[in-house]
């Protein structure tokens, strides 16, 4: 009996069926001591709280690092993380940088050169006004 | 335009001194230079100075050095030369190293024996704060009473001098702090903080009320009260006066007792004047423990808390008492805003600050009930890592039965690829 490969029927296209945040856990450094992690520190006791409480289904890890400027880097389930420096930030320009994050594929940086980017190419390509016979009223 | 030649010190000036004119100036200027060095040391003064205002020629005569300020050793002794020295014992040194140092300035400014007593610095409140809560709550209690006392006793000249030393003592003995803490305030009909009568005080007012407050201070004391606290004066001066003799009665015993103590220990020995003097203090400044403090506190209770504190200079009174008492100093912005003995207890004990971000968010519990964040009080190390996915045991075990390193590198050198590129040595 032959082995038969089995056929692609369908891909799967995040948001079509359900949504899955691509961004799985954010880690937030910072240091006591510097001045450049003082946004970072008043962002982790006023802003953290309630950004954290908004998306339960990302992961949140605080921890020290002295000496050195305070990073947020995002995980993603491809595998991949971005990390951000924040140094000398506010607290909202560093709630700006996690919700970058948060809204992050994870996927490395591209140029996109075409204005429609799809999976499912269309054979007929882009309908335009100025082609064909048009339609006679 | 023409320039002048400069003309430099008095040798050139009394080369110009052919024409009438410059004959005149220096007539002029001589007799300028006569007055002024017959005039006084007053003038002399002014005429120094180079501000516009005269200066305080009263304040500068009357100064006087402090007394036992001791100025630097100036004399220096010459050693004597090796050549004229008699000693037969005398052997010359070899290295300079070995040579005693006699006398000289090293030191001497460090030295608090060579200043005066005057000189030295004594704080008002005491050196270290005190940070106990319950110790901190009858200090506060404490500083109520006592400043109420004082402002109502304000405008009477007769307690001045008592008012300054009830506000400007220590702790005294644990007794007076019991007695003290044991006189009740309350709100009053406006609202306001007052002390609460109780029968204890009625009785003794009666005994002592004649004898030591005249009725010319119970009208100063009238007239020093705004009329919306004329109301509660009337219900709590008699009160007010019978506390206020007991607290001047006490201070005074107690200057009479130090007076006393210090004749009969000057005719003892220095080192046993020494002794009894750290005795007294120890007796006179007693600052309550914890436990007796939560004693007190149960007396105490909560009345006080909520009724309104307006008076300003019953606040300062307050804040004064308080520095004094604990050495927390509240700043002017901040006693403006406080209206009431719970927000004054709420300013004075407060928790200690947190010196670091992830004992602050413990001590708030930012994040108690949050259960996707994690905060490490530390920096998370690599093997932290590892250890959190259950990894290091194996890679421990592993390590160790190659024979190398678990943590750091041993005795590898870094630069041993170096060694092979340049050759050995």
């Amino acid at each position: 009996m032959a082995v038969k490969a089995l056929h692609a029927i369908s891909q799967g296209r995040n948001g079509v069926g359900a949504f899955i945040l691509q961004c799985k856990r954010i880690d937030l450094h910072y240091c006591d001591w510097a001045g450049s992690s003082r946004g970072m520190n008043g962002f982790i006791k006023s802003l953290l709280p309630k950004f954290a409480a908004a998306h339960p289904e990302i992961e949140f890890t605080v921890s020290p690092r002295p000496a050195k400027h305070p990073v947020a880097i995002g995980h993603y389930i491809n595998g991949r993380s971005k990390p951000i420096c924040v140094r000398n930030m506010e607290p909202y320009e560093i709630l700006k940088k996690l919700e970058l994050l948060r809204d992050a594929s994870g996927e490395k940086l591209k140029k996109v050169t075409k204005p429609v980017r799809s999976i499912n190419e269309s054979v007929r390509g882009i309908w335009s006004p100025y082609h064909g016979n048009g339609m006679p009223l | 335009m023409r320039h002048l030649p400069r003309l430099r010190g008095a040798v050139s000036a009394s080369l110009c001194c052919s024409s009438p004119t410059h004959i005149r100036t220096t007539t002029a200027v001589a007799a300028v230079a006569t007055t002024s060095s017959s005039s006084t040391k007053t003038q002399s003064l002014q005429r120094r100075t180079l501000s516009t205002s005269l200066p305080r020629s009263d304040a500068v005569e009357a100064y006087t050095p402090p007394q036992g300020l001791k100025p630097p050793p100036q004399a220096r002794k010459a050693a004597v030369r090796p050549d004229k020295i008699t000693d037969p014992a005398y052997e010359p040194a070899q290295d300079g190293l070995e040579l005693e140092e006699v006398g000289g300035l090293d030191g001497w400014w460090e030295n608090p024996d060579n200043y005066g007593v005057g000189r030295q610095w004594v704080g008002y409140g005491p050196a270290e704060k005190i940070t106990d809560p319950a110790v901190l709550e009858v200090a506060v209690y404490r500083a109520l009473v006592e400043a109420m006392v004082a402002r109502r006793q304000m405008n009477t000249p007769d307690t001045t001098p008592a008012r300054d030393a009830l506000l400007e003592s220590g702790w005294g003995p644990a007794a007076l702090t019991a007695t003290t803490v044991q006189t009740k305030l309350c709100g009053g009909s406006h609202g306001t903080l007052i002390l609460k009568p109780t029968e204890d005080v009625e009785t003794a007012t009666a005994a002592e009320q004649e004898a030591e407050v005249t009725e010319e201070a119970k009208e100063q004391l009238e007239a020093a009260v705004t009329p919306e606290q004329e109301a509660e004066v009337v219900e709590a001066k008699e009160e007010v006066t019978a506390v206020a003799s007991e607290r001047v009665a006490e201070i005074t015993e107690e200057t009479k007792e130090e007076a006393e103590t210090g004749v009969a220990s000057g005719q003892e020995t220095e080192t046993e004047v020494k002794e009894e003097v750290d005795a007294t203090e120890d007796s006179a400044d007693h600052v309550i423990s914890t436990e007796e403090a939560r004693a007190l506190l149960k007396e105490i209770g909560h009345e006080w808390k909520r009724p309104m504190i307006k008076d300003l200079i019953y606040k300062y009174f307050v804040a004064k008492r308080i520095y004094k008492l604990t050495g927390h100093r509240i700043p002017d912005g901040k006693l403006v805003a406080i209206n009431s003995g719970g927000v004054l207890l709420k300013e004075i004990v407060k928790p200690p600050k947190a010196k670091k971000l992830a004992e602050e968010i413990e001590n708030k519990q930012l994040f108690q009930s949050l259960p996707n964040v994690k905060v490490f009080p530390r920096r998370v190390t690599p093997i932290d890592k590892e250890k959190m996915v259950g990894r290091w045991k194996v890679i421990r075990e592993e390590l160790e039965r190659r024979g190398l390193p678990v943590i750091g590198t041993a005795n590898i050198d870094n630069a041993i690829e170096k060694k092979w590129v340049t050759g050995a040595k």
